[in-house]
């Protein structure tokens, strides 16, 4: 990371005299027994699908069994409304979408296994206004142009919202097969992402709630081309999962308190979350 | 009231008188027989040369007496042979002249008067706390200021106070109360094996009080060349380290927030120096520390665990001194003295670290530039004798930790240039007024202000030049902030109302002003600010009543009670705090002693890591989270032997506590920051109102406590053992399950030894041993969700596993044990005296576990396909030395 210099150089001016020491630990834990492990996160735009697999011992360095005979159903309010057929490694999918503002709840159960449940919210698209595309100057010689992004997005007041964003352009390989290429952005102005997973990167609205924030984005693209910045309102679970699960992944020598990750599968592992994303199409003329 | 008032210069003279003949006194006497007492003088005369001059007439001489003495001073003998005979003695020049007690004498004798006045230092003027004044049938010590009372009836006085010279004096007859001020020679070497302690452990106010006097503390192995009063608390039993190397305190089970860290009175909240590594107390300006674990006395509450009362020096009145030090990351300067006639004294004492230096050094070898760091504290101190009866003191305390880094890149035609601060410390002060209402009624009036705050800053920016075109300049500013605010007023009151009963009572007001988390972001014509839990006032305030009372010979009780209140908010919580303690003395040298206490805490501390940082909040009980609330009962005895050369305590205790918080998991500022570094962006780990994010619960921890000291002559120290057992229950941790609290620890053993070889030279050492701490491992891992943007030409990582933190504390950690080892050489010069400390820590280089860490999903160990268990060691061998000076 640009800038980040030896800071333990700080707190132990006396590295000269400190040092810190692994060794490796024998140890005997209980026998682990498996539990379901349930990821899904449903969005309007996508056909609803589940990942059914199992858990395993802490100290297994295993590929993750993925379990192919589960039962996999969807309810709302207590009504069943669909199971979901199994289409292969452990991929549950139905023909059908999620809708906007509606809760569901997941039931799964596996021979040998605890039945799972877990419930979820889709929420509704974020307020979007006040497009806006300009260039952005070359910073250097072997930099080209780049395309800045404004907009404004409405929160909602007197609740707590949770977004994500990320960007792409459409393109195309070598063999011709379209795909849409991830695009470094840089949210400066006036606040940061939190963390990120993947290409999309969280935040949620404490310092701006129920307030319409200017964003201005710096895109790593040729500012005349087609640019899609993808902004989505994610439920709370979707937003702590990704963010305990930032943090757990980067636990390293100073990481004194082990960082549980949010689970909402109850009697089983995982997560059932939601977003409702729009796609904000960016371009100079 | 008449009274009549020797002051000082009569206490001189009878204090000189009496040195000259205190040697003579000193003299060593064995002695075992059962005579008549001239013939017990005649044994004393051929055996000792002793001359006695007597009247047979006059001095009744055939009573049979038995004694038995093993090498006790001459005083102590005679006083014991002459006890009831109505015999007084006198020396002069070399004899010892004998008289009968005339009839009048006798009966005035049987008059009780109070003496009342000050106990202090006569080389410095200091104030000695805990100093005894005693009769063969009373006695009393002297208070937090040096303050004493007591009811005579004629019968010889003898004052003590460790580390000092005793002193004796009969007093002339007294017709009416009178003051009389006590100062006490310091003992210029402490080489004798004196066996009669001051403060005698047998005592019931000595039960659950651990005291250390600041030259012990500086006595004890030093870590990087500094003397520190945490640590030394620490290797007592009952109060242990957290992590290693840290300034927290563990006592009895307890979270280090449940500690009342009092500086001279005055709460402080945050102790520690360089992450932990050392506390803010200058060991220089240290006089006393005394650590009280259990049977709290009914003036101390608010925290549930522990007070630890640092008092300071208050300032030599006697003559311009000063001490110092130079050690490998920090130097010491103290200065004190009188201004005028004695009656005003000063002292300012300062301490900074020349980790910067160091750094900025480093950097200039190396060519890059370097973070600094720096902290310092300052310790100011003046007061002032207007009369007796009135004196006032006035003390400030200021610390703080520094860290900065200032960076800047160049990018083409822009320039970014990233200024990051973070500080954090505490300032307190305070203005006490004593005020002695008569012989009885002692009162001290304080009004305090202590301030913590944790700040941090960034800024950001950058500057594009363009050719002919005004430059284009964004600049984007973060600041973070935490702070507690207090501003209170205390009277308290030592009433002497009977020789049978010590009466203590007042109350306490505190105004506090809460800041938990403020994040302010300032982005050109931008500002965002949040304030997760805006600014908070509460009110607190305490009154106390306490009667220590002797019921006779054998037992001594003390009965208070300690009521408190908290408005914070709209909500009043109140609490009524009963303190009871019970001691049945069975001999001088043996007692039993029983206490039960509740307490009542209503702050929080609130942490993401399982060691004390800056980044821990201070957080008040509001109307959704409960105060804390704790009882204990404790069980214990204490015992002298070898001739008092020993104290032997023991205590058991059994402690419950409710209401206690931690953080759910969350934000963890440090591992941010370590990771980000100057990029750490506060403002993106504020999170919902703290008390959305806090579990609360309950404690219990139990245990036996055991030490063995000895406090005086060529060798000293103590072996501390303590058996101990600690749980926690809290909502939403560990399936609501109760689990062993993070330093439960079930043995815990330190041997503390000092050895004076010669005047000038001295060794010591100590070792410790714990059982390990508990730590949390995962207990299953699964896959986790991920939903990657297609790219077909490039590959990103994703994680794909998630390991599932079952169990809360489920996995104990190897044992800790570490030895120290110290030698210091003092040597007299013109000016005054210089010491050499040499000291090595970790002597044997234990590698001990500083934390116990599972190796990565998908790494591999020696072509293992199991995850691997890693021990992380951080303090290895460290030797240090440091330079002392005193003049």
């Amino acid at each position: 990371m640009k800038g980040f210099k030896n800071i333990i150089a700080c707190l132990s001016a006396f590295s000269l005299l400190l040092w810190s020491c692994q060794t490796v630990v024998e140890i005997d834990l209980p026998e682990h027994e498996p539990k379901l492990v349930v990821n899904a996160v449903f969005n309007p735009d996508s056909l609803l699908t589940v990942d059914v697999s199992a858990s395993q011992s802490a100290f297994s360095n295993n590929e993750h069994q993925q379990l192919e005979n589960a039962t996999v159903s969807l309810f709302q309010e207590g009504k069943h409304l669909l199971d979901f057929p199994h289409i292969g490694n452990g991929i549950y999918q139905a023909a059908e979408k999620p809708e906007a503002l509606q809760q569901y709840e997941l039931r799964v159960s596996a021979a040998g296994f605890p039945q799972a449940s877990a419930i979820t919210s889709v929420p509704g698209q974020a307020v979007i206004d006040n497009l806006q595309a300009t260039v952005e100057p070359a910073r250097s010689d072997w930099e080209g142009t780049t395309l800045n992004a404004f907009f404004t997005l409405k929160d909602t007041p007197n609740e707590e919202n949770f977004y994500y964003l990320q960007a792409f352009t459409p393109d195309t390989t070598g063999d011709g097969e379209a795909f849409n290429r991830y695009v470094h952005l840089e949210s400066s102005s006036p606040i940061e992402y939190e963390f990120s997973m993947e290409t999309r990167l969280f935040f949620s609205d404490k310092l701006f709630n129920g307030e319409a924030l200017e964003l201005k984005l710096n895109l790593e693209n040729n500012p005349y081309r087609t640019t899609y910045v993808q902004i989505a309102q994610v439920t709370k679970e979707y937003y702590q999962y990704v963010k305990t699960l930032d943090k757990q992944s980067y636990g390293d020598n100073l990481n004194l308190t082990p960082v549980s990750v949010s689970n909402n599968i109850i009697n089983g592992m995982g997560l059932f979350g939601a977003y409702n994303a729009q796609t904000l199409t960016f371009k100079v003329e | 009231m008449r009274k009549n008032i020797l002051c000082f210069s009569v206490s001189w003279l009878l204090f000189t008188c009496s040195l000259l003949a205190q040697s003579a006194m000193e003299q060593k006497i064995t002695l075992h027989t059962t005579a008549t007492l001239e013939e017990i003088l005649t044994e004393l005369s051929s055996t000792y040369g002793l001359r006695f001059s007597y009247s047979n007439n006059l001095v009744p001489l055939q009573q049979e007496v038995s004694i038995q003495a093993e090498d006790q001073p001459l005083k102590l003998v005679l006083d014991e042979l002459f006890r009831d005979k109505n015999i007084r003695y006198t020396l002069l020049g070399e004899q010892i002249i004998l008289n009968p007690v005339s009839r009048k004498e006798n009966s005035q004798q049987k008059e009780h008067y109070t003496i009342s006045g000050y106990i202090t230092d006569a080389a410095t003027g200091e104030a000695l706390p805990g100093a005894t004044i005693i009769t063969e049938k009373t006695g009393a010590s002297a208070n937090t200021y040096g303050f004493y009372s007591l009811r005579v009836d004629g019968a010889p006085l003898h004052l003590r106070y460790l580390g000092y010279d005793p002193f004796y004096l009969r007093l002339p007859a007294l017709k009416q109360d009178t003051t009389i001020s006590f100062q006490l020679q310091p003992a210029p070497f402490r080489l004798q094996e004196v066996g009669i302690s001051a403060r005698k452990v047998t005592d019931l106010k000595e039960a659950n009080l651990l005291s250390i006097r600041g030259e012990e503390m500086k006595e004890l192995p030093r870590m990087m060349g500094e003397a520190d009063a945490i640590k030394a608390i620490q290797l007592m039993p009952g109060a242990m380290a957290g992590r290693e190397g840290s300034s927290d305190l563990i006592v009895r089970g307890g979270s280090p927030d449940q500690n009342l860290i009092l500086l001279d009175g005055v709460p402080v909240y945050n102790v520690s120096h360089l992450l932990g590594t050392f506390s803010v107390f200058n060991p220089d300006a240290i006089k006393n520390v005394d650590l009280i674990k259990g049977g709290f006395p009914a003036p101390y509450g608010g925290r549930l665990s522990s007070v630890v009362d640092v008092q300071l020096k208050e300032g030599n009145n006697q003559r311009f001194s000063g001490e110092g030090a130079v050690g490998l990351i920090s130097s010491k300067l103290l200065l004190e003295g009188p201004v005028k006639n004695g009656k005003t004294a000063y002292l300012i004492a300062a301490r900074r670290t020349y980790l910067d230096l160091i750094i900025a050094t480093l950097g200039a070898l190396s060519g890059e530039s370097m973070t600094s760091y720096n902290f310092y504290d300052l310790n100011a101190k003046i007061n002032h004798t207007f009369s007796e009866k009135d004196r006032i003191f006035l003390s400030v305390y200021a610390g703080q930790d520094k860290f900065s880094d200032k960076q800047e890149f160049s990018l083409g035609s822009v320039l970014e240039e990233q200024k990051f601060r973070m500080q954090w410390g505490n300032i307190t002060s305070a203005l006490r007024w004593n005020h002695v209402y008569g012989p009885s009624l002692f009162s001290n009036l304080t009004f305090t202000h202590s301030r913590y705050s944790f700040g941090q800053d960034t800024e950001l920016k950058t500057t594009e030049s363009r050719f002919a075109e005004e430059d284009i300049t964004f600049k984007r500013q973060v600041d973070y902030g935490s702070s507690i605010r207090d501003w209170g007023a205390k009277a308290d009151f030592d009433y002497a109302a009977h020789p049978k009963h010590h009466i203590r009572f007042g109350g306490s007001y505190t105004f506090h002003h809460f800041r938990p988390e403020a994040v302010r972001v300032q982005a050109d014509s931008i500002s965002l600010t949040t304030d997760s839990f805006s600014l908070i006032s509460a009110h607190e305030f305490y009154t106390y009543a306490e009667d220590q009372i002797q019921l006779n010979e054998h037992i001594q009780a003390r009965v208070g009670a300690h009521f408190s209140g908290f408005a914070v908010n709209g909500t009043f919580y109140k609490s009524l705090q009963p303190r009871l303690a019970l001691g049945y003395k069975f001999s001088d040298n043996l007692s039993v002693h029983t206490s039960f206490a509740t307490m009542t805490q209503y702050l929080h501390l609130l942490s993401n890591t399982s060691t004390g940082t800056p980044t821990d909040i201070w957080v008040p009980a509001t109307d959704k989270v409960k105060p804390q609330r704790s009882w204990q009962v404790t069980l214990g005895g204490a015992t002298l032997l070898a001739q008092n050369k020993l104290e032997l305590t023991a205590e058991l205790y059994y402690k419950k506590m409710k209401d206690v918080a931690e953080f759910k998991a969350g934000s963890n500022f440090v591992n941010d920051f370590l990771r980000s570094g100057p990029e750490t962006n506060f403002a993106n780990f504020v999170a919902p109102p703290y008390e959305s994010r806090i579990s609360s619960g309950e404690g219990w921890s139990y245990g036996s406590e055991w030490m063995l000291r000895k406090r005086h002559g060529k060798t000293t120290g103590w072996l501390g053992y303590t058996l101990a057992w600690s749980w926690r229950q809290l909502e939403g941790i560990n399936f609501n399950q109760k689990y062993p609290y993070t330093y439960d620890s079930r043995h815990n053993i330190s041997i503390v030894i000092n050895h004076q070889l010669t005047e000038k030279l001295s060794i010591g050492g100590n070792w410790v041993y714990h059982t390990g701490f508990i730590t949390t491992l995962p207990s299953a891992n699964y896959k986790a969700y991920n939903e990657p943007l297609y790219q077909p030409d490039s590959w990103s990582p994703s994680i794909e596993t998630v390991d599932y933190i079952g169990e809360h504390n489920n996995y104990r950690m190897p044992a800790y044990h570490r030895l120290d080892l110290s030698m210091t050489h003092t040597k007299k010069k013109k000016w005054g005296e210089r010491s050499w400390n040499i000291s090595v820590y970790n002597a044997y280089n234990r590698m001990n576990p500083y934390f116990i860490q599972l190796s990565s999903p998908g790494t591999y160990y020696k072509n293992s396909s199991q995850r691997m268990l890693y021990k992380v060691s951080l303090f290895p061998i460290i030797p240090s030395v440091s330079y002392g000076f005193k003049f």
